[in-house]
């Protein structure tokens, strides 16, 4: 049993002899090798943080994974029938949901590449701005023009 | 394999060569490096019998260096502890721990199989793109697979808390389901399943493990 307490105290007790005094010339501060050795360590990187705790990212991820999915299985028929029958209504179907799955992609691509203090909070709402130009451009595109479906016939058959 | 021919050069040719090994027969993941553009444990790498051919070796992709072949594993062990990667039982006190065995059924044990035998080399983790540009939010493939199989542990009490705790917008759903991880695992493990498997459980679907095992 003594035998016992002696390994433990030889595991974890450096610390406590370390603090009486026992080992202080035997163990220099890690500073003070690094110092003395003129070693070079690697910083403890600035910023960096250890899973989304610590960054107040908490928000609800899979409802937006499960739109994202219903959206793009949904553009799986949405795009060929709308581009079979061309009409008002599935052109503004067609624009909304290509439009939709662009902008959550793109900003997917934002949260990827787009790092840094300054940069991302410039980035997603550029973003947002781009994509709402576009439903727009392709609305009114829609409600003034020949409509999406009848373009995009257009170019496979007049170009 | 490489690692005999990385100790040869640090015994013959160059002994500040640094690198991590230690059991040299793939079952520690301390020699996982960039071998030929792949990442995988340096044990279990063979040598090309081409010897007009040069191998090229590097770190762990995207990882801070610490010396040659030696990645700075920090970030990827505090995202490790970050899923509590240990038993947790409701309703036991500290002083009861040890006294009660928790058994497990032969099915319940073969929901842990393509999981449990993991050895944490980071290979996978190294590999995924998604895992290189935010690895200070995503938990990456290894983690995630680890979080996955303390979910499945039928001896485990805190699934639901664990399964919640994946539930924002990084942890787990930076997934691009690249499937890099799958496919450089030198262990052959599934993480990529794992990352299904664990939506699936998040939109309320059922799931009993990596599939196809054995």
């Amino acid at each position: 049993m003594s035998a016992l307490a002696l390994i433990r105290l030889g595991s974890r007790g450096l610390g406590a002899w370390s603090q009486a005094g026992l080992l202080q010339k035997a163990q220099p501060s890690l500073s003070a090798l690094v110092q003395a050795k003129g070693l070079k360590v690697t910083p403890v990187q600035k910023g960096r943080v250890y899973g989304p705790e610590a960054d107040n990212e908490k928000e609800v991820g899979t409802k937006h994974w499960v739109n994202e999915r219903v959206i793009a299985v949904a553009l799986l028929p949405i795009i060929p029938v709308a581009l079979a029958f061309p009409n008002a209504v599935l052109d503004n179907v067609l624009v909304a949901s290509v439009m939709l799955h662009t902008h959550w992609r793109l900003s997917g691509v934002v949260g990827d590449y787009i790092h840094g203090p300054i940069m991302p909070k410039i980035c997603k709402p550029a973003v947002l701005v781009v994509s709402i130009c576009a439903l727009g451009g392709l609305l009114y595109f829609n409600y003034t023009d020949i409509g999406f479906a009848n373009a995009v016939r257009m170019i496979y058959t007049e170009l | 394999m490489i690692l005999d021919a990385l100790i040869k050069i640090k015994n013959e040719i160059d002994p500040t060569l640094t690198f991590r090994r230690s059991c040299r027969e793939g079952i520690c993941g301390s020699c996982a490096m960039n071998i030929n553009g792949g990442n995988t444990l340096a044990c279990l790498a063979k040598i090309d019998t081409n010897t007009n051919k040069t191998s090229k070796i590097y770190p762990l992709p995207h990882m801070y260096v610490v010396k040659d072949l030696v990645p700075d594993m920090n970030n990827f062990y505090a995202q490790y502890k970050h899923i509590e990667p240990y038993l947790k039982k409701k309703d036991v006190q500290e002083e009861d721990y040890g006294k009660v065995a928790y058994f497990q059924s032969p099915e319940d044990r073969v929901k842990l199989d393509g999981m449990y035998e993991c050895i944490l080399c980071a290979c996978c983790s190294t590999s995924c793109p998604s895992y290189w540009w935010n690895s200070d939010k995503y938990l990456g493939p290894a983690v995630i697979m680890q979080a996955y199989r303390w979910i499945m542990d039928s001896r485990d009490d805190f699934g639901a808390d664990r399964l919640s705790k994946m539930n924002d917008k990084w942890s787990l759903y930076k997934c691009h389901t690249i499937m890099n991880c799958t496919k450089t695992c030198p262990k052959g493990l599934n993480p990529g399943a794992a990352v299904g498997e664990m939506k699936k459980l998040l939109v309320g679907m059922t799931s009993s493990g990596i599939p196809n095992q054995g």
